[in-house]
């Protein structure tokens, strides 16, 4: 619409006796544009969806954490002492709280938006307005027409809407710029809350997931039965004889570089010899001192075979005495062990007492550790359950974000923009129709 | 944030190291060592997402409180579209007692 035709329309249609209407109008402003009154339509699904989301997983999470924790808890008091068993709730109840409350009142946010946006207050006004011209036709000595009474009824309900359009928009706008703010520090908070990476609420059941790999791990490692202890100490034979072999081979090849090396010695000398012999007799001493030289260099690298040899012997010597050693540590403890069963031990060392300790427990062992074992699955399919709903988290965020964004946006355009001003032109065009309306009838 | 991202890596990485070494010792006594310092990290971690919880709670709490006052006001404005309509009803009371006395 072009600049000039919209003042021809405002000439048109506002005559001396609307002027007093266009300057209320003015300087009451304008109403929402449909633009903008359908963004907010769009902004109430998005967070009632944004809150459900975040305040399912949020409590999922927590609930998942618990339920691990607790089982953990029953594990743990079968082999720990009491002291090493830390009681720590990051998510607590109170948190959870804070949060939930926050998307709730986030939600009631945009459901009012929403329901102001769309209060129709005209039935209102309509039905109000009619009562009391039937209660003015009642008094005596007044008597106003129908048509008349029609017109003004119908002026009175334009501008009170046209008030009512304005507080309206107002409310929206000022509320609208101020919670800009906080919304984006809630959004922000929650995208950390739910980001595997950070050290926050989802965090806390990554480290719960770590805690028992952890724990199976250390029970693995710490409650053995003397099956075990066997086990190990067959594993260090194994290992001894792996290390003998390779022992003996460094060992062969010692002794094959050293004929190796003696030879090459031998024939060297015997080459010295010929060169000698040799000495002032033209072409044959030059031949001998080619073939001493040749002899040198063979010497030479027999020499450096040998050396490697020696040090190849001396790291498997050393990996054998490793073995050796951990066979007799192994073979040690599952003796003791035997000797603790047995009760023939007279070793009361603490560690010995621990040892004796935990044997005597073996038929608890393998529950313990049957038990960790299936609370890790439990623990990663918790685990690969949050990670699955991080892509419809993610979307309801985006999608909130957008229409947030929108809505702040559209909020924050000028309040006299064109599509206002033809709004504008259009609300002067029916006042003054319904004025002449009143004067007609 | 991206400083406790970083943070999380590095203790990812710090607890991944732990499991390793655990995994690939045999001697007893560096066994034992090793499960205390992994039950150290675990500690610390959790006390670290318990702070940082916490912390992001009070900011909850701001965004809530904003939020309130912000509801209390777009009530308020709902409240407000009805006056005009209780006012007007008021007027056709009073017309309605008007009406009802009768001329002396």
């Amino acid at each position: 619409m072009s600049l000039r035709w919209r003042e021809m329309r405002v000439r048109s249609a506002v005559p001396p006796l609307c002027l007093a209407m266009v300057f209320l109008l003015g300087s009451l402003g304008c109403g929402l544009s449909q633009h903008q009154l359908a963004k907010i339509e769009t902004y109430s699904p998005a967070t009632a969806d944004l809150a459900a989301v975040s305040s399912e997983a949020l409590t999922r999470v927590r609930q998942d954490v618990r339920a691990l924790q607790a089982k953990k808890r029953s594990i743990e008091r079968l082999f720990l002492k009491q002291d090493e068993a830390e009681d720590l709730e990051p998510l607590s109840s109170e948190q959870l709280e804070k949060r939930l409350r926050a998307t709730s009142v986030l939600r009631q946010y945009a459901e009012l938006l929403d329901a102001l946006a769309r209060d129709d207050y005209t039935p209102r006004l309509q039905s109000q307005v009619n009562t009391m011209f039937a209660n003015l036709n009642r008094i005596e000595g007044i008597h106003v027409s129908e048509s008349r009474r029609d017109a003004i009824g119908a002026l009175v309900v334009k501008v009170g809407g046209l008030f009512i359009e304005y507080q309206r928009a107002k409310a929206m706008r000022e509320v609208i710029a101020e919670t800009k703010d906080p919304i984006r520090s809630l959004i922000e908070n929650l995208r950390a809350d739910f980001d595997p990476e950070a050290v926050l609420w989802a965090a806390d059941l990554k480290q719960t997931k770590s805690e028992i790999e952890m724990d199976l791990l250390v029970a693995i490692q710490s409650l053995r039965s003397i099956e075990d202890l066997h086990q190990e100490t067959v594993t260090a034979e194994r290992r001894v004889a792996e290390a003998r072999r390779k022992a003996a081979l460094a060992e062969g090849t010692v002794q094959r570089d050293a004929t190796l090396l003696a030879d090459a010695n031998d024939t060297f000398r015997n080459a010295l010899r010929a060169v000698v012999t040799a000495s002032g007799g033209g072409e044959s001493n030059e031949e001998a001192m080619r073939v001493q030289d040749e002899k040198l260099a063979a010497f030479a690298e027999a020499k450096a075979a040998h050396a490697k040899a020696l040090e190849g012997k001396a790291n498997a010597d050393r990996a054998l005495a490793k073995s050796l050693a951990e066979l007799q540590s192994a073979a040690d403890l599952e003796e003791s062990a035997r000797a603790a069963l047995s009760g023939e031990s007279e070793d009361v060392s603490p560690e010995a007492e621990d040892l004796r300790a935990t044997i005597l427990r073996g038929p608890e062992l393998a529950m313990v550790k049957n038990e960790y074992q299936k609370l890790r699955v439990e623990a990663e399919e918790r685990w690969q359950a949050f990670l699955a709903v991080q892509p419809r988290i993610q979307e309801a965020m985006v999608r909130f974000t957008q229409a947030q964004n929108e809505l702040v946006r559209v909020m924050e355009q000028p309040e006299f923009s064109a599509e206002h001003i033809d709004a504008f032109l259009l609300e002067v065009e029916q006042l003054h129709r319904l004025y002449r309306a009143i004067h007609l009838n | 944030m991206p400083e406790i991202i970083k943070l999380a890596t590095q203790l990812d990485k710090a607890r991944d190291h732990l499991f390793e070494l655990a995994q690939n010792t045999r001697s007893p006594g560096k066994k034992a060592e090793i499960a205390r310092e992994m039950r150290r990290l675990s500690r610390e971690t959790r006390r670290l997402i318990s702070i940082n919880i916490k912390k992001r709670g009070e900011e909850y709490d701001a965004a809530t409180s904003a939020l309130g006052t912000a509801n209390t006001r777009l009530r308020k404005a709902i409240d407000d579209s009805q006056k005009l309509a209780d006012a007007l009803e008021q007027v056709a009371f009073a017309l309605d007692l008007v009406a009802k006395v009768k001329p002396a």
